[in-house]
């Protein structure tokens, strides 16, 4: 019952609102065409097609009612002749099944725009095709009357509903929205703009025709470009009044047809532009979302891979401390204890069994070391990096199988941080075993270099080259995702052999 | 301590009864307020005055008026006497009568101020009562019920006087508002009541359960006066706002109430009857649009001002052009614009007055709307002499353009006031919370 009543309420609210407001809005369209008839179809219909579409079924016949009712006491006022006006309102309504069916589809706000465009079109060519015939004005007057007032106050009315709309979505509390209706300063450059034109028309009145076009065209464009279909839709409504109030000053049309083609050409004009630059301006502003959020999510990932290789060089660093500390200590008591077994027994057994322990251990010693040396090269905390790395270039041996190796160390000493050693070692080492594995080359030259706050690490060399699909085998996707991490690059190429650049910040 | 029942049964028994002595009340205020204007044209040929003169009266009665309600605003929310309405209603009718005698400018003068002053001591009681006995999601109903009392009043005097002014003169249109207002000013003095915890029952919120009402209730801690007037009012930006809309509505209705008869007879060529009456259209307009403005916004807008507020500015700003454009010497489509006119403008004059009490403080109801008041009755000074100096240089249109623009105005005003919904207490709130809080992800 409560729910009723609201509805009988709002539907009385309506009826007299809207009765009022159709009244008020046909009395100043009569002022401007002096024709009943266009008076109804000029500024009230705009509105009243946009309040069919806008607003729920229930209250259709608050809507109608009221127009019918001021129509009919418009004609017994003589103020309106002919009676065949009071179907107009239907006429609408067919228009307005057809959008309704359309709307719940399209929820952007330059669909909804648009599809509202093409209503009024629609209700303009239907009234002139049914009216016409009829009515002693001529079709073309009814036409463009039916399709000035739409296409003025339609997008108008519908900029009101969203607006009003979103007061009553939102708690008492101000919110972001992306794209907030009606923002202040849109407000103050119309009011401006405003006052500029109307100074202009009083200043110059002789020279309307001329000073319109830019006092009317060019704010449309500045608002449409500065605040997209909002500023279009109120431009296109203030550049109306500004040329209807010209019209009253005195000059600048000579009949109501010119009139009412300018009102629709800037209209037009404003909304178009304003919604194109509106759609820009949206897309634009995903595209940045987007890209920020991707930037967001390769930062992440960069940090992520940066505190993986500083987690796997420290876990490989407490590996190797942990098994020198064991296992070599343990090892060289173990050959000496052997030795000492060797030195004080003298039957063969015992010595041979002595023997095969201080070998055992030996061997154990050697592949412990071995480990130690993969898992953390002790080269590096024995000897400086210039040293360390020329000792590995002398481990592959390159002159015993012919190759020549030339090596240039231009680093102006160690880099600071312990993991672009390591990794500057690893890296070397592994682009070594490639060649020596794979190019068949018979020249090698590696370069180190400081560049740019960093390392840059080029190794070249005269062999096969690389292919693309060997690329990934070769233990190279790891080095590159490694050097990424640690915010370095990694630049392949392979023309007359295969050139590795390597570049890696460092501080020294 | 009373228990739920009884509590429900007191309420039932003083709302009615409260809001049946205020609209009498007030419309008897109008009743001495309003007599002056309608004899206008007859007091004219009379005693010799030029459009200045009545001009000069106009504005004159409008500050002092709007001075006193303010005063009397912030007297009464602090002292809350209940005679106080009865007493300023009885000096009213004393004053309407002297009145009548006078014969020179000066005297006139004088009398017609000291009226504006005892004028202002009607609103103050009303507006504690409007506000403590009814809450927030039916306020504006009941407040639209209470702004009828303007419009019968309104509504009520044109006729009156016309008729007494042709039967008896027009020294007898002002007898008989004078004797009403004695009349109704002694009654008074017994019927009205101070707030509900005065009469030992729980605040309306809790009553009617209202949860917007109890945060207004919470929001407002008791505070000493100039603390109150200063946070709550002069430092609330909505106030302000409120305030600058406020003295544009008054401008263009005291304009067409007070010149819109002395138009229709000049340019229009209305007899005097005829002219009073379509003025009357404008009252009635105005009842209607008071009452459908006030609880069209508890319905549509869930007690939301603002939104109904722009609707009506929209509505108004085209009525007023279409009263100018009316382009044919036709009576009728004249009376249906005054009719609209009236509609959309007292829609927003009450609108804003209740906007303004329920974002401020809850004890400053006579205060804030007092503050309104030196806004609107400014607009209204300022459709007194200066628009009749406006009206001598630059004829009617001047007037229609300048209302025009003024219409338009409203609606522009209002805008950032939709988009800063808050009250003065949630901003500071609002303030801190964001201070606290961790920057949110936007991406979404």
């Amino acid at each position: 019952m409560r729910r009723e009543l609201r509805h009988l309420l709002m539907s009385l609210f309506i009826f007299m609102a809207w009765g009022l407001a159709w009244f008020a809005l046909w009395t100043i369209s009569f002022y401007l065409t002096h024709n009943g008839q266009q008076a109804a179809l000029l500024l009230p219909q705009g509105v009243h097609l946009a309040m069919l579409i806008l607003l729920s079924r229930r209250f259709w016949p608050a809507l109608i009612l009221p127009e019918l009712l001021l129509m009919s006491w418009l004609l017994q006022q003589q103020l309106m002749n002919e009676s065949l006006m009071l179907i107009s309102p239907f006429i609408s309504l067919i228009t307005v099944i057809a959008v309704r069916h359309f709307w719940p589809r399209y929820t952007l706000y330059w669909q909804r725009l648009s599809l509202l465009m093409a209503a009024v079109t629609a209700d303009a060519l239907l009234h002139t095709l049914i009216l016409a015939p009829f009515l002693q004005s001529p079709a073309t007057l009814i036409l463009l009357a039916a399709f000035t007032g739409g296409i003025l106050l339609t997008p108008f009315a519908y900029l009101i509903y969203e607006y009003l709309r979103q007061q009553r979505l939102e708690d008492l509390l101000v919110l972001e929205t992306p794209n907030p209706p009606l923002r202040t300063s849109l407000l103050i450059w119309c009011s401006l703009f405003f006052i500029i034109g109307i100074g202009t028309q009083l200043v110059f009145s002789p020279e309307i025709a001329r000073l319109l076009l830019i006092v009317v065209f060019l704010p449309n464009v500045v608002m449409a470009y500065k605040f997209g279909w909002q500023g279009g839709v109120l431009a296109a409504l203030l550049g109306s009044m500004m040329i209807t109030i010209a019209r009253q000053i005195g000059g600048g049309f000579n009949n109501l047809l010119e009139m009412e083609l300018f009102l629709s050409t800037q209209a037009l004009l404003g909304i178009g532009l304003g919604i194109a630059i509106s759609r820009q301006q949206h897309l634009a502003n995903n595209m940045l979302r987007y890209r920020q959020r991707l930037e967001q999510e390769l930062h992440a990932r960069r940090s992520l891979m940066e505190q993986l290789v500083h987690a796997e060089e420290d876990a490989r660093k407490s590996l190797a401390r942990e098994l020198h500390d064991e296992i070599g200590q343990n090892i060289t008591a173990i050959q000496i204890q052997s030795m000492l077994i060797k030195r004080t027994q003298d039957s063969p057994p015992a010595r041979m069994a002595a023997e095969q322990i201080d070998q055992l251990a030996q061997r154990i010693h050697h592949s412990t070391r071995q480990l130690l040396r993969q898992l953390r090269p002790p080269v590096l905390d024995e000897m400086s990096l210039e040293k360390a790395l020329y000792h590995l270039v002398q481990e592959f041996a390159f002159d015993e199988q012919g190759i020549t190796c030339r090596f240039h160390y231009a680093l102006p000493g160690q880099p600071a941080s312990e993991t672009v050693v390591f990794t500057l070692y690893r890296l070397l080492q592994e682009l070594l075993n490639n060649i020596s594995k794979h190019a068949s080359a018979r020249q090698i030259e590696i370069t180190l270099s400081h560049r740019d706050n960093g390392v840059c690490l080029e190794v070249n060399d005269d062999g096969v080259g690389l292919h693309a699909e060997h690329r990934q085998g070769f233990g190279l996707q790891g080095m590159s995702e490694r050097i990424q991490a640690l915010g370095g690059n990694l630049q392949l190429e392979s023309r007359n052999g295969t050139r590795v650049i390597v570049n890696l910040p460092a501080l020294f | 301590m009373l228990d739920q029942n009884e509590i429900s049964r007191e309420y039932r028994y003083w709302r009615p009864r409260l809001l049946l002595s205020m609209i009498v009340g007030y419309a008897a205020f109008y009743l001495t307020r309003k007599s002056f204007n309608f004899v206008l044209p007859a007091m004219q040929t009379d005693l010799g005055l030029d459009k200045g003169d009545i001009g000069l009266l106009g504005t004159l009665f409008y500050l002092s008026y709007g001075i006193s309600k303010f005063a009397a605003g912030i007297w009464h929310d602090r002292r809350g006497d209940t005679w106080f309405m009865g007493v300023g209603l009885l000096a009213t009718g004393i004053l309407n009568i002297l009145f009548a005698f006078g014969s020179n400018l000066s005297t006139l003068l004088i009398i017609w101020t000291l009226n504006g002053f005892f004028q202002g001591f009607g609103w103050p009681p009303c507006a504690r009562i409007l506000t403590h006995w009814y809450s927030r999601n039916e306020r504006g109903f009941w407040w639209g019920c209470w702004n009828t009392s303007i419009n019968l009043g309104g509504a009520a005097v044109p006729l009156l006087s016309a008729l007494m002014a042709l039967w008896f003169g027009w020294q007898a249109a002002l007898f008989v508002p004078g004797l009403t207002g004695i009349v109704i000013g002694l009654w008074l003095c017994r019927q009205l009541r101070g707030t509900p915890q005065e009469q030992g029952l729980p605040a309306v919120g809790y009553w009617r359960q209202d949860p917007l009402e109890i945060r207004q209730l919470q929001q407002s801690p008791v505070m000493p006066l100039w603390e109150m007037f200063t946070r709550t009012i002069l430092k609330n930006r909505m106030i302000w706002l409120l305030a600058a809309s406020y003295v544009l509505v008054y401008l263009i209705r005291i304009a067409l109430n007070d010149w819109g008869n002395i138009w229709l007879a000049e340019s229009h060529g209305v007899n005097l009857l005829s002219a009073n009456a379509t003025v009357m259209l404008f009252e009635l307009g105005g009842l209607c649009g008071a009452l459908f403005a006030g609880w069209g916004s508890d319905l549509l807008f869930r007690g939301q001002r603002a939104p109904m507020i722009l609707l009506f500015a929209l509505g108004l700003f085209i009525s007023v052009a279409a009263l100018w454009l009316s382009p044919v010497h036709h009576y009728a489509l004249l009376a249906m614009c005054f009719f609209t006119t009236g509609f959309f403008v007292f829609g927003p004059q009450m609108l804003i007055g209740l906007a303004a009490v329920e974002c401020s403080h809850k004890q400053a109801a006579g205060t804030v709307t007092g503050f309104l008041g030196l806004f609107a009755y400014l607009g209204a000074a300022l459709a007194g002499w200066p628009l009749s100096q406006v009206i001598t240089d630059y004829g009617w249109s001047g007037m229609f353009v300048l209302l025009t623009i003024a219409a338009a105005l409203i609606g522009f005003l209002l805008m950032p006031l939709l988009i800063a919904g808050l009250s003065w207490q949630d901003r500071s709130h609002n303030a801190t919370e964001t201070a606290y809080n961790l920057p949110q992800d936007n991406s979404g």
